[in-house]
């Protein structure tokens, strides 16, 4: 059998929060309904076909005090104990009265260790003791978890009284916990069964090398959307010159739907990666002007400042003249280097502010066609970056169990591209020149995303999902 | 089993042997078309067959095992059109371009052995035309070859803009449409880009091998059944030794094991004429002896380089089709799927979510004045509950009871006996609204009902942990489950101002 833990309570004190939390199952229901858990559903780990550890999660105590009146009803030595459970289950089985004891003791009785869920932000009271005394007559492992829902602090008081029954007793925020801390109360488990120890450990290392190929997917695909936003374009017959402002304004707004779709896109993938399929995000409508990518605001809080940007321009140029440089086995003294920065830092500075370039292409049987993109302007990539870097930032660290809208509030603060360290930056600069130029770099921008991604978006002291404005702004 | 797998993996090597951009582009199309699944579809899916084909296997074989496993079945009739018309468009192209390399060579060369008997032909000219002139794209061809330096990047873009399988491989490209993007041609690493490269060079030496067997072709044959005569001639004070040190150096490859195609000093010196002597030589019969060193030099330094490269091209494709395989984002995602284990959480015994039946909201507002109170499970002190009651509600309880789970079976048979005696005919119930309505505490208002029979009223007031009115949704979640009791005298009561309570939600006035 493998290690399996039976988590039990009280309706409505978050067992299925913390099972949602451990199995990373945005499915598990949870209601603030009594009741909604009827039956132990049991969720096993597997890796390929190998289970490893099994949780389940199982209706609340309804009839504890009865239950417990019936035990006592005959005095038994305490070894006997298990052995009156199990005759209580037998003899109720088909009692509706007390179908969710027995539901809920069929896993421990089955051998399954115990966690034993409370709410620490309300009070403690003598009736918890009946279910404790329960938990107790079973004779299996048993660990406290100390959950918080809401504002109220007993914890102290929880702690006193629990540490009479169980041996662990531990604080859990079942829908806060990171991952790190989900991964600490899995390592906890082995405590309960020493031959739960080795699968447990198994367990962890695979959810961890599980979360760095999570982080490398979620690279790939936010490298998949830059690619596609960055060679992007729009294009349509151009029939009549005087029609043609207003064909490149229609063609304008297409691409940019485009572009749109390919970000919201990328954010399902990301999602999906988590398994976070439903998840509902709401980006603050005073921050980010409605979530929407071309809006003023965002781009002053994702992409580059302007400094940024000419320095970019500057390392940007310089990379393109050191070429010629080369080219000329150095004779050229640099020229080349130094013509090229000076000429990138003055584009990015004072270049044109249009989203993308508006061509007229001839064709090769005549006619010509109007071209809207790919996008020139050069803290679009980077908007895109900071954007995906946000969104991922707040995926991974996202709690099965929470299931409110995902918010993005806009702070002051450092501003966001400001944490990405300087060689990253310098990387992107790179990226992004020979991804315009239409080089194909997914490999290098997809590793570089990778190290990006293992920074923190949010600013030092700032919460997930705090999205940090230059103070200056 | 073991033997199954080794079919499999035989398969796979076979296919991979043989690999066809044909192949490719088809793979890469099913994978792009694959996407739409679901990801964990897909990872199940792919898992299961890099298990089948183990760790130890190549990227390339693992591709091949899944495409003939899965693949292939995900497979539209259609998808393998575009990889055919590619690869049918490329045998075409390279098969025009060996008959236009040998119309050429012999028209080239019908003009270089021109030779009416008049003067010698000018091995000097024979030689600069057939074979120093074409070495100059084949050098080409080895600076594009070069990596993409920075300094050399600029330079192999310049050259590129000259080489004739580039503007083929450009002109399929457009012809094609956009789903063969590896014939578009850059010069950076990228691994279609590789493939346009090594397609081009190879569709360009292609035209190269047509031309030297074209010429080396007519060459023959005007040696075999013409009189051809060859001399040197230049303006230049030339010493015959001086020339007969380059003849020599240029068949120094053969002329061990062919002396005849190596000349001698001799025949060096007597094939020196001037066109100011029209020509005449002192030993005009040994003029002809210069044939199979012609030949050989055009064999050996233009058609065998040209093979050679078309040879290592060809093998240097085996590559860059390798790398279009596998630098696809979609392949390595795949290949990402079949080796990562399948972590998965599962359920299999998952209930579907229960909507609890919707009731009447038995809400009521509690009036002034007397009724019996129980405080379950001590929801309050005794003291605090009755001044409360009396402050919020103006009731006055005529009698108090603490109830709760926490008792035995007995003490709370007790207790309810002795309320039915009083005969109250309000009881108010005040209890944790914190907490969620368990049963037992339905089971204890069933049983109060059974002894107080019907008439009389009782109210559930849950109260907060600060001793006050319960938020909302709390005072809700009694209200939806004693509903359901189907008791018409059975109430939770009404909330009764809008004050903030501790729980901080704003009730409704």
């Amino acid at each position: 059998m493998i290690p399996t833990f039976a988590v039990v309570g009280q309706p409505n004190k978050g067992k299925s929060s913390i099972v949602a939390t451990l199995a990373e199952d945005e499915q598990v229901a949870i209601a603030a309904t009594p009741g909604t858990t009827r039956r132990a559903e049991r969720h096993v780990l597997k890796v390929d076909d190998e289970e490893l550890y099994a949780l389940v999660d199982t209706p609340g105590f309804q009839r504890a005090r009865a239950m417990l009146d019936w035990l006592e009803s005959e005095r038994v030595a305490a070894s006997e104990r298990p052995r009156r459970v199990r005759a209580f289950v037998e003899a109720h089985r088909d009692d509706p009265r007390f179908a969710d004891e027995c539901e809920l003791l069929r896993p421990i009785l089955d051998g399954a260790g115990i966690l034993y869920v409370v709410d620490g932000a309300k009070p403690f009271g003598e009736e918890y003791e009946v279910e404790m005394e329960l938990l107790r007559w079973t004779g299996r492992p048993r660990m406290a978890l100390i959950n918080r829902i809401g504002e109220g602090d007993y914890v102290a008081a929880w702690r006193h009284a629990l540490g009479q029954y169980f041996s662990i007793v531990r604080e859990f925020d079942a829908v806060h916990a990171d991952f790190d801390k989900r991964i600490s109360l899995l390592e906890a488990f082995a405590a309960l069964d020493e031959h739960a120890a080795a699968p447990l450990a198994r367990a962890v290392a695979v959810l961890r090398e599980d979360r760095q190929r999570r982080l490398a997917r979620s690279a790939t695909a936010i490298a998949e959307l830059l690619c596609s936003a960055l060679q992007a374009s729009r294009s349509a017959r151009l029939d009549d010159e005087a029609q043609r402002e207003r064909l490149a304004e229609r063609l304008n707004e297409r691409l940019m739907d485009d572009l749109r779709r390919l970000e919201q896109r990328c954010r399902d993938k990301v999602q999906a990666i988590y398994q976070h399929r439903s998840l509902q995000r709401s980006e603050s409508d005073a921050g980010l002007g409605g979530g929407d990518l071309f809006t003023a605001e965002n781009w002053e809080i994702f992409g580059l400042s302007r400094d940024q940007l000419v320095r970019a321009g500057v390392v940007s140029g310089a990379l393109a003249g050191a070429g010629v440089d080369l080219l000329f086995g150095g004779a050229s003294v640099f020229l080349g280097a130094g013509l090229g920065a000076v000429l990138g830092g003055v584009g990015a500075r004072f270049g044109s502010d249009e989203l993308a370039k508006v061509r007229v292409l001839g064709q090769p049987l005549g006619g010509r066609v109007l071209q809207v993109g790919p996008v020139t302007a050069p803290n679009f990539p980077w908007v895109l970056l900071g954007r995906a870097w946000v969104h991922h930032d707040l995926v991974e660290e996202r709690n099965h169990a929470r299931r409110e809208a995902m918010v993005v509030s806009v702070v002051d603060g450092s501003a966001l591209m400001d944490r990405v360290p300087d060689a990253l930056r310098r990387e992107f600069i790179e990226l992004f020149k020979r991804l315009r130029e239409g080089d194909e770099v997914q490999g290098r921008l997809t590793t570089a995303i990778t190290e990006l991604l293992g920074h923190d978006a949010a600013a030092p002291g700032a919460s997930r999902g705090e999205v940090t404005r230059r103070d200056d702004a | 089993m073991s033997a199954l797998l080794l079919a499999v993996g035989a398969g796979a090597q076979r296919i991979i042997n043989t690999l066809q951009l044909a192949q490719i582009l088809t793979v890469h199309k099913v994978l792009e078309e694959d996407r739409d699944r679901p990801h964990t579809v897909r990872l199940r899916r792919d898992r299961e067959a890099g298990r089948q084909i183990g760790a130890g296997a190549s990227n390339e074989a693992a591709v091949a095992h899944w495409w003939s496993c899965v693949g292939q079945a995900l497979a539209a009739p259609g998808d393998e059109t575009t990889g055919r018309r590619v690869q049918g468009a490329l045998r075409l192209t390279a098969t025009a371009l060996l008959g236009l390399g040998m119309l050429l060579g012999v028209a080239v060369a019908g003009a270089a052995f021109a030779y009416d008997g008049h003067y010698p032909v000018n091995l000097f000219a024979l030689l600069g035309i057939l074979v120093v002139l074409p070495a100059l794209p084949l050098l080409a061809t080895g600076l594009l070859l070069l990596a993409p330096l920075p300094g050399v990047r600029s330079l192999q873009r310049a050259v590129s803009a000259f080489n004739a399988g580039r503007w083929l491989t450009a002109f399929l490209h457009r012809r094609l449409g956009p789903d063969v993007d590896a014939l578009r041609w850059r010069v950076g690493n990228a691994a279609g880009a590789r493939v346009a490269q090594v397609e081009a060079l190879r569709l360009s030496q292609w035209l190269g091998v047509g031309f030297f067997s074209g010429a080396l072709g007519l060459a023959l044959l005007l040696v075999a059944f013409t009189d051809l005569a060859f001399g040197w001639s230049t303006t230049l004070n030339v010493d015959p030794a001086l020339v007969h040190g380059i003849v020599s150096t240029l068949a120094l490859p053969w002329s061990g094991w062919l002396p005849a195609a190596a000349p001698d000093m001799e025949l060096v010196a007597v094939s020196h004429y001037y066109k100011l002597d029209e020509a005449v030589l002192p030993d005009a019969t040994r003029l002809g002896e210069w044939w199979p060193f012609v030949l050989m030099t055009l064999f050996v330094y233009g058609l065998l380089p040209r093979a050679l490269v078309l040879a290592w091209l060809s093998w240097r494709r085996r590559h860059a089709y390798r790398h279009l395989l596998l630098e696809h984002p979609q392949v390595r995602a795949l290949l990402d799927r079949m080796a990562s284990p399948l972590v998965i959480h599962e359920t299999p015994d998952a209930e579907p979510h229960r909507e609890m039946p919707a009731a009447p909201d038995p809400g009521i507002r509690l009036t002034p004045g007397g009724a019996s109170v129980v405080i379950w499970n001590r929801a309050l002190a005794p003291d605090a509950c009755l001044a409360w009651l009396r402050t919020q509600f103006a009731i006055e309880a005529a009698e108090v009871v603490e109830l709760g789970a926490y008792q035995s079976r007995k003490a709370t048979d007790d207790a309810i006996a002795g309320m039915a005696q009083e005969g109250s005919e309000r009881l108010v119930v005040v209890t944790k609204g914190w907490e969620p309505p368990l049963l037992e505490f339905l089971d204890f208002i069933g049983e109060l009902r059974a002894r107080l029979g019907p008439k009389p009223s009782i109210t559930i007031v849950p109260v907060a942990t600060s001793g006050q009115e319960v938020r909302r949704s709390e005072r809700d979640v009694w209200a939806a489950t004693l509903a359901r009791q189907q008791d018409p005298a059975l109430y939770v009561v009404e909330a009764t101002h809008g004050t903030a309570t501790a729980g901080g939600e704003q009730q409704p006035a």
